[in-house]
């Protein structure tokens, strides 16, 4: 167990967003969170990021309490997390874009990882002196999931990397996060596009209206009845 | 690429040669004075990009900063007796002290009440200089400042000040610009494009505006207390907040993001109510119509994103790679 939280309640003014949550990573697992708009989704990675201060509940990483933290504390110590809706800088190219990624490091390796990056992604490569605000969705999406591995992270959090996307760029963007997964980065999966999310993912929970409602191995989630029902169109 | 920085290079040289060689063609006193006040405002309105243009505070009292590196100076050289480049240097020090402090008062503060305070500190600022009479002299102001001098070498005639604004105004382009390069500058955009986007990248947000507001306040606070020491007089009323929206204008008609673009900016807004003197009083009319003007045509400002300087080059880009761009 790489990563834990436990009883976590998280509040918006008098509304309640999120009640006794407990989630579990392993490390290099692809933890997958499901759940209708308004679940609560982004608000548990806003509150593991730093963004928002659980009112209750703890969050445990490596066996240290981080809940709390300024966000760059948490970043700095290994937790990278892309923001919903392609959050690229949109004045700043696509290689300024990267090594903004990098901001935390102070190593020699940040160009050598940057070019690792376009030899991987030769779409970016071709884009890279393009202001990041004209690249497609799809290469947005791509860019801001580069963006957050340049800090190295040990748990990359996505949040629905799919919205808004075609479902062709969707299949290449979850292609990505597979093989990011598969290089044994841990990673906790937010998403809508409940099919997709399972099929790659080794564990999944279910989130209704701030509670998890579900949790179960990936595959036997995709089977059953009751995810089949609410979540796969039946 | 090479090729453009290269040439980059090459203008800059130049313009600072041309610049050098100006007095042997002007020498009438009226313009060399006019020409060493638009170095000193050009300093003002590179410190106001480093924090309106890349960092996104929209920051309406610039004055105030400029008002308190004078009054500082002032007070130093005058009632104290300091030589000139330690009034001058520490000036630079207490305003950047004062604008951290005011930036981290409100580091917290969105966007709008940034402004609304920085407003009301102008405000603040310009009642104690007019009415802290036994500092300040009250609006009397303080007469008497002594003029620059190193070492024995006094600047004393309009001729020697333009060498020393000019030294002046190089060295603190020279360095807002490497700020804006360097891997600050990139934060500094990145708060100013998504604050999300730059939190997720690991940059603390509050620590990076604070910072921003300071270093910017020692560029004012020095250009400030260069203009009292130029001017020989610390006036109240130059530190109002007319004179904070007419620095902002600078900055904003030359093009927020673009350092040429302050330059230009200030030349024009310097130089064009001292042509047309007898207008004078109908300056801002003047400026507010042009504002108008730039609003519709050109929203980033002259030099800035899609403005006149882009559209240029884009031009002149265009004609030399025409097959290369007709292949995309």
């Amino acid at each position: 167990m790489i990563f834990s939280t436990q009883d976590l309640t998280v509040k918006y003014g008098q509304i309640t967003a999120l009640r006794d949550l407990s989630i579990i990573l392993e490390s290099g697992e692809l933890t997958t969170l499901l759940g209708a708009n308004g679940a609560g989704k982004t608000t548990l990675l806003k509150t593991i990021s730093g963004l928002l201060k659980p009112t209750k509940g703890c969050i445990t990483y490596q066996g240290v309490n981080i809940e709390g933290l300024q966000p760059d504390r948490i970043i700095k110590m290994g937790i990278a997390h892309c923001p919903e809706g392609r959050k690229a800088l949109p004045r700043q190219t696509v290689y300024e874009n990267l090594k903004m990624g990098a901001y935390i490091r102070n190593d020699s390796g940040v160009e050598k990882d940057i070019e690792y990056f376009f030899e991987r992604f030769p779409r970016l490569a071709e884009r890279r002196d393009q202001l990041a605000g004209h690249l497609s969705g799809g290469e947005q999406q791509m860019l801001v999931i580069c963006r957050a591995l340049m800090s190295k992270p040990k748990i990359l959090l996505l949040d629905e990397p799919s919205m808004g996307l075609a479902p062709l760029v969707v299949k290449e963007v979850f292609e990505i996060i597979r093989q990011i997964h598969e290089e044994g980065t841990t990673i906790l999966l937010v998403e809508q596009n409940a099919k997709m999310a399972l099929k790659i993912a080794d564990k999944g929970y279910i989130l209704e209206v701030g509670k998890i409602v579900a949790v179960d191995d990936a595959q036997s989630l995709l089977k059953s009845k009751a995810v089949q029902e609410s979540y796969l169109g039946g | 690429m090479m090729n453009l920085a290269a040439n980059r290079k090459m203008i800059t040289i130049a313009a600072i040669l041309a610049a050098c060689a100006l007095p042997l063609v002007i020498t009438d006193e009226y313009a060399l004075r006019v020409l060493n006040v638009f170095f000193i405002y050009s300093v003002v309105a590179l410190s106001i990009n480093l924090i309106v243009g890349f960092c996104g505070q929209l920051d309406m009292g610039r004055a105030a900063f400029m008002g308190l590196g004078a009054y500082w100076s002032a007070i130093l050289a005058v009632r104290l007796h300091f030589p000139f480049f330690v009034a001058f240097l520490t000036a630079g020090i207490f305003a950047g002290l004062v604008g951290a402090i005011l930036g981290f008062l409100c580091r917290k503060s969105s966007f709008d009440y940034l402004t609304l305070i920085t407003i009301g500190f102008n405000v603040v600022c310009q009642v104690v200089f007019l009415n802290w009479i036994p500092v300040t002299n009250g609006a009397m102001g303080i007469p008497k400042v002594p003029v620059p001098e190193f070492f024995g070498f006094a600047f004393d005639t309009n001729l020697r000040f333009y060498y020393l604004a000019l030294g002046f105004l190089v060295v603190c382009y020279v360095l807002i610009e490497r700020i804006t390069k360097s891997k600050l500058g990139r934060a500094f955009e990145a708060i100013r494009d998504d604050s999300i986007a730059a939190s997720y990248s690991g940059i603390n947000i509050q620590n990076f505006k604070v910072l921003n507001f300071a270093i910017g306040s020692v560029f004012t606070g020095l250009a400030g207390s260069l203009l009292v020491h130029y001017t020989q007089y610390a006036s109240p009323f130059n530190y109002t907040l007319d004179e904070s929206v007419y620095q902002l204008q600078m900055a904003i008609l030359g093009g927020l993001g673009s350092l040429p673009g302050s330059l230009l900016g200030t030349l024009i807004l310097v130089v064009a109510p001292e042509i047309s003197r007898s207008f004078y009083e109908y300056r801002l009319v003047f400026v507010g119509f042009m504002m108008v003007i730039m609003m519709i045509y050109w929203p980033n400002g002259l030099l800035g994103k899609a403005g006149v300087g882009e559209r240029l080059i884009g031009i002149m880009r265009f004609r030399k790679k025409e097959p290369e761009e007709a292949g995309r």
